[in-house]
């Protein structure tokens, strides 16, 4: 989250205090948890899932007031400094996340699996950018 | 960009920390803008200079 | 906002940079139209670059969109727009993978592959991007 921050997530925070990453950490967890056991019946992934996302909402909710770093992870960047690094962070990862998109459409394509996976994700990142640069144009 | 905060500051006898608590920014913060890898925005710059008592372009210039 | 060292105009973003950006991008552009097998996207895409680039000149939005940002306010557009594409997708991404993981458990088939590889592949380049960042800034 950078500049602008929703509603429904400010009004989360405010409902949940400092613990509204983990119980989205715990829900996000729960959920994949619970798909992953009803598919593969297996309980101990079921668990893996819910630990491994409620934990690390749970270590980045309890150092983030003592590391900078993970103020940023759990979304609240402390000054301006973090913030642009947090912005840049995530203008790498969309663009890095357009060029595995496109990889991962022409791996698919050139071995005969399906690629429309890929290429949706691809899409949205290339919708989202062109978007992006309209909004921020009128903003900015 | 070069600036002179880290000798305003060190006149001062100020460690990065006091300054960060005055700024209300992060002591790696202070540290990143001293060094020159970060360039503070414009409220920020204007925050320091007030600090310190000066100009924005007495505590930030081009040259060294 | 601050523009980083890494999108400085008169650092980082060079003309030539710009440039290798923007034939990076075609370059894929193509490659993706030929392993599509339609010519006449690939043409269109072409044309329609080709058009993007000679009213580069002439429009700003066009020159972001093509990689060569003119000045800073340009570049923060630039930078806005990747982050929130970035978080845009991610969310997406997260949210199409649980419910495919969901439509697989009542056997309606599906392969949730790509979605769980760009949301690593997002999630480890904003991880390392917090660190490249905080060491550079």
């Amino acid at each position: 989250m950078i500049a602008h921050e929703g509603e429904l997530v400010n009004s989360v925070r405010s409902t949940f205090g400092r613990w509204w990453l983990v119980l989205f950490g715990v829900a996000l967890g729960g959920v994949m948890g619970a798909a992953d056991l009803a598919m593969n019946g297996s309980p101990s992934r079921a668990v893996t899932d819910l630990a491994i996302l409620g934990g690390y909402t749970v270590v980045l909710t309890v150092f983030r007031g003592r590391s900078e770093t993970a103020s940023v992870l759990a979304g609240n960047p402390v000054d301006e400094r973090w913030q642009a690094i947090n912005l840049h962070a995530l203008a790498a990862a969309g663009m890095i996340g357009a060029f595995v998109a496109l990889g991962g459409f022409i791996a698919a394509e050139a071995t005969g699996h399906d690629w429309s996976g890929f290429a949706i994700v691809a899409g949205a990142i290339g919708a989202g950018y062109i978007g992006g640069v309209f909004w921020f144009r009128w903003r900015l | 960009m070069q600036n002179d905060v880290r000798k305003l500051r060190e006149d001062r006898a100020l460690s990065q920390g006091d300054l960060a608590k005055h700024l209300s920014v992060s002591r790696q913060t202070v540290n990143a803008i001293e060094t020159g890898r970060y360039l503070p925005s414009l409220p920020l710059a204007l925050a320091i200079g007030r600090f310190f008592g000066k100009a924005v372009e007495e505590v930030f210039h081009v040259d060294g | 906002m601050s523009t980083g060292r890494w999108y400085s105009v008169d650092r980082w973003f060079t003309p030539e940079r710009g440039w290798a950006i923007t034939a990076l991008k075609v370059g894929v552009i193509v490659v993706v139209m030929l392993v599509w097998h339609a010519f006449f996207l690939f043409a269109l895409i072409v044309m329609s670059l080709v058009g993007l680039r000679a009213l580069m000149p002439k429009s700003e939005t066009v020159s972001v969109l093509l990689g060569v940002p003119v000045d800073e306010r340009w570049e923060s557009i630039s930078t806005r727009a990747w982050a929130l594409a970035g978080q845009v997708v991610f969310v997406g991404v997260l949210t199409t993978l649980v419910a495919m993981q969901i439509w697989q458990t009542q056997g309606w088939g599906g392969d949730s592959t790509p979605y769980a590889l760009a949301g690593a592949a997002l999630a480890i380049a904003y991880l390392g991007g917090i660190i490249w960042y905080r060491w550079r800034q």
